[in-house]
């Protein structure tokens, strides 16, 4: 829907990033990320009919934007820009009619078919109930879903907003990314925002759009994102910090393996993350096993840099894996049981904590479906309090007496 | 918004003007100077006279106080600021400089009795608008809100800066003449001025109207207003051109005025609770020419036969007033 073809974007003969082919289509939410200051603002802007391109040129369903006139292009194009203008005594209904300027006669007074379209467009925004509210007691998140509508009320095809997720709290990002992607579905509209949020982008978004490095880089599938390299340096994603290509998630602790004390964790189908986390955000170096490669726990460990002891998918764990993570075990401070579901693949986790409690290692144990399989290990209540006990002083004294009995 | 106090502001032009054409040094009747009013007179010469000469005067004020209030208003709206009036802004001082300019070196010969109303207003109004335009290029450049109202002020005090130095180096009696026009007065108000500026003004005062939509969508900020289809420059430049001449309009009535401006546009906003532009202009217009007519009835009522500067009216009882109201509204949050 919007296309731009050889597009350089920038203020008057000043580039700030050039060679921009792009389109964002009807129907899908397109999502922007890259680093301050790479040029998302300049593009968007320029992508919304507001700053003309330095070279090049922007199509919107086959017209030229940038030659249309300024009321014809507003039909085809609306957009939601950063900040709070201070509206002061305007309700939320004036606010959003005011999306109707392109529609309206020079004295702005709203047709039949306006109000529809207004009203339209609070409900869709989710803003219906705010109409009689004046817009400068909105929350961040309420006045950012009407600053929505009033673009919605221009009843354009594509809608362009820079960093519409930005000052807002957790519930009200993953409120506006929704109703972005459920706009898209429900009215075909094509939708291309910026935003800072990796993650978010990550799971919102039918495409990617990302400035490495000056230049942009378009991904339908965010995995093959991940695999580049300027992207992973582009966003900081080395040294401690890590993404995983399956989980999307950013994670942090990688590099942290010279730690101590060394804890090893067995775990399974997600019980081991949590943990992970908690233990490499200390510093303790973590050792986990035996997992499958295809389990999440797999997944999160290794993008966290936590050596794993590995089980191929869909096989019982063999003998290697098992002395292997046995006397990885032996080798550690502490080992955690993170109380798997077990089942017959990989059965051998239990045998393995039993077998380790047996002689003699410090075993402390989450709560979880296979909490009864294990014989003698210490229960803790959460993983909070599983930190405290691991990393209380005098720990180790304990581990060592245990040891020597 | 409020919709109640909509006739009342109606019904308090109409009244004072109906009032301030009835008072005064001569004694007349106030049904006398209402049928006059409305054309039903049957009163003596005389009467009838002093009757011309206030409706005269009264209409000067409403002419000068509806254009400094909706000028007023259409640049709070173009500046985003509160505080944006034309005093403020240094468009006044440029129009008092180009009048000092016309009256003192330009025009020669009988000051005030012979000008020529066409050569000052067209005076005025390039004075206006040159500094307008010398305030927005150089707000354009600094962007912030703050700066623009620094910069305006700036330009003003240059602007008197150099109309002192203008009258300084004037003879006596010409600088005299510009002295007292500065503190404004509706009482030099004359036919052959205030006729060939009737249709400027409602021309101005309409487009101004017209410019209200486009200035409802610059609240928005400058960006989301031009992807609603606003064509910025042209909304720029139009809006100080038309705030610039009902501005030079108002200051060759009367001499430069000030308060009026500020202070119309926050009692709409304030009386209304609105900040939609289509109303509040309008209505700036006519909380303006009331407060001015009734700013000159103070001025020559207070203290018979003294006809008082209006400036000094309008700022002595207006400001108050406005603090108070804008306190009360913050008292009540």
């Amino acid at each position: 829907m919007i296309e731009a073809r050889a597009l350089s974007v920038g203020y008057g003969a000043k580039v700030v990033l050039g060679g921009v082919e792009l389109e964002v289509r009807p129907g899908e939410l397109t999502l922007l990320i890259g680093p301050n200051a790479s040029g998302k603002s300049t593009l968007l802007k320029t992508l919304a009919g507001v700053l003309r391109p330095v070279m090049g040129a922007v199509y919107v369903a086959g017209a030229e934007l940038h030659r249309l006139p300024p009321r014809e292009r507003a039909r085809r194009v609306s957009a939601v820009f950063t900040g709070r203008p201070d509206l002061n005594a305007m309700t939320v209904e004036e606010v959003v009619a005011m999306g109707r300027y392109p529609w309206t006669n020079l004295a702005h007074l709203l047709s039949e078919e306006d109000r529809r379209a207004v009203e339209g467009a609070m409900r869709d925004a989710g803003v219906l109930h705010l109409r009689h509210r004046k817009a400068s007691e909105l929350s961040d998140g309420q006045f950012q879903r009407v600053m929505i509508a009033r673009a919605l009320a221009q009843s354009p095809r594509c809608l362009v907003l820079d960093e519409p997720t930005t000052h807002l709290d957790v519930r009200s990002r993953l409120e506006v990314m929704g109703l972005l992607l459920r706009l898209t579905r429900s009215k075909g509209i094509a939708v291309i925002a910026s935003t800072h949020e990796l993650e978010l982008a990550l799971r919102f978004a039918d495409r990617i759009v990302a400035i490495l490095d000056g230049s942009i880089v378009v991904r339908d599938d965010p995995e093959d994102l991940l695999k580049e390299e300027a992207f992973v340096r582009g966003f900081g994603l080395e040294g401690e910090l890590s993404i995983s290509p399956v989980t999307l998630s950013v994670e942090f602790g990688r590099g942290s393996s010279q730690g101590s004390p060394r804890v090893f964790v067995i775990a399974g189908a997600g019980t081991g993350s949590r943990v992970y986390r908690a233990l490499t955000r200390r510093g303790v170096r973590v050792l986990t096993g035996v997992l499958h490669r295809n389990d999440v726990d797999h997944h999160v460990a290794e993008s966290m840099g936590i050596e794993v002891i590995s089980e191929e998918p869909f096989n019982p764990i063999g003998e290697a894996s098992y002395s292997a993570a046995l006397s990885a075990a032996l080798g550690s401070d502490a080992v955690v049981y993170a109380s798997p579901p077990i089942g017959p693949l990989n059965r051998k986790n239990a045998e393995l904590t039993n077998e380790l409690v047996g002689a003699g290692m410090r075993v402390l144990m989450t709560p979880g479906p296979s909490s009864g399989l294990v014989r003698g290990a210490e229960p803790v209540e959460s993983v909070g309090m599983l930190i405290e006990e691991l990393l209380r002083p005098g720990a180790e004294v304990k581990k060592a007496e245990a040891r020597v009995g | 918004m409020r919709h109640w106090p909509l006739p009342l502001l109606g019904a308090s032009l109409f009244g004072s003007f109906l009032i301030s054409v009835s008072t005064g040094t001569v004694r007349i009747p106030f049904e006398v100077a209402v049928a006059h009013v409305f054309g039903l007179s049957s009163a003596d010469h005389v009467t009838t006279a002093v009757l011309d000469i206030r409706t005269l005067r009264v209409l000067a004020a409403a002419i000068t106080g509806a254009c400094l209030g909706a000028s007023g208003a259409l640049l709070q709206s173009l500046f985003r600021n509160p505080l944006a009036d034309p005093f403020v802004l240094g468009i006044s001082s440029g129009s008092s400089l180009a009048i000092a300019l016309t009256l003192v070196f330009g025009l020669g010969g009988a000051l005030i009795s012979q000008y020529d109303p066409y050569a000052l207003y067209a005076a005025g109004a390039l004075g206006a608008l040159l500094t307008s335009l010398l305030v927005i290029s150089l707000s354009s450049v600094v962007q912030s809100v703050s700066s623009v109202v620094l910069v305006g002020v700036m330009v003003g005090y240059l602007n008197s800066g150099l109309t002192a130095l203008v009258v300084f180096l004037s003879e006596v009696e010409r600088a005299r003449a510009f002295s007292f026009w500065t503190l404004g007065s509706f009482g030099a108000a004359k036919w052959s001025i205030l006729l060939p500026l009737l249709p400027v003004s409602a021309a101005t005062l309409l487009t101004m109207f017209l410019m209200a939509k486009p200035l409802n969508a610059l609240a928005f900020g400058d960006e989301t207003a031009v992807s609603m289809g606003v064509r910025l420059r042209p909304t720029n430049v139009a809006t100080v051109a038309v705030a610039a001449s009902a501005l030079s309009a108002s200051t060759l009535i009367a001499g430069p005025i000030g308060f009026i401006g500020l202070a119309s546009a926050h009692l709409v906003k304030l009386a209304l609770d609105t900040s939609d532009n289509r109303v509040v202009i309008p209505l700036s217009a006519v909380v303006g020419a009331t407060v001015a007519i009734l700013s000159d009835l103070a001025a020559r009522s207070l203290l018979p036969p003294m006809d008082l500067p209006v400036t000094a009216v309008t700022s002595i009882f207006g400001a108050p007033l406005l603090v108070f109201l804008v306190l009360r509204r913050r008292g009540w949050k």
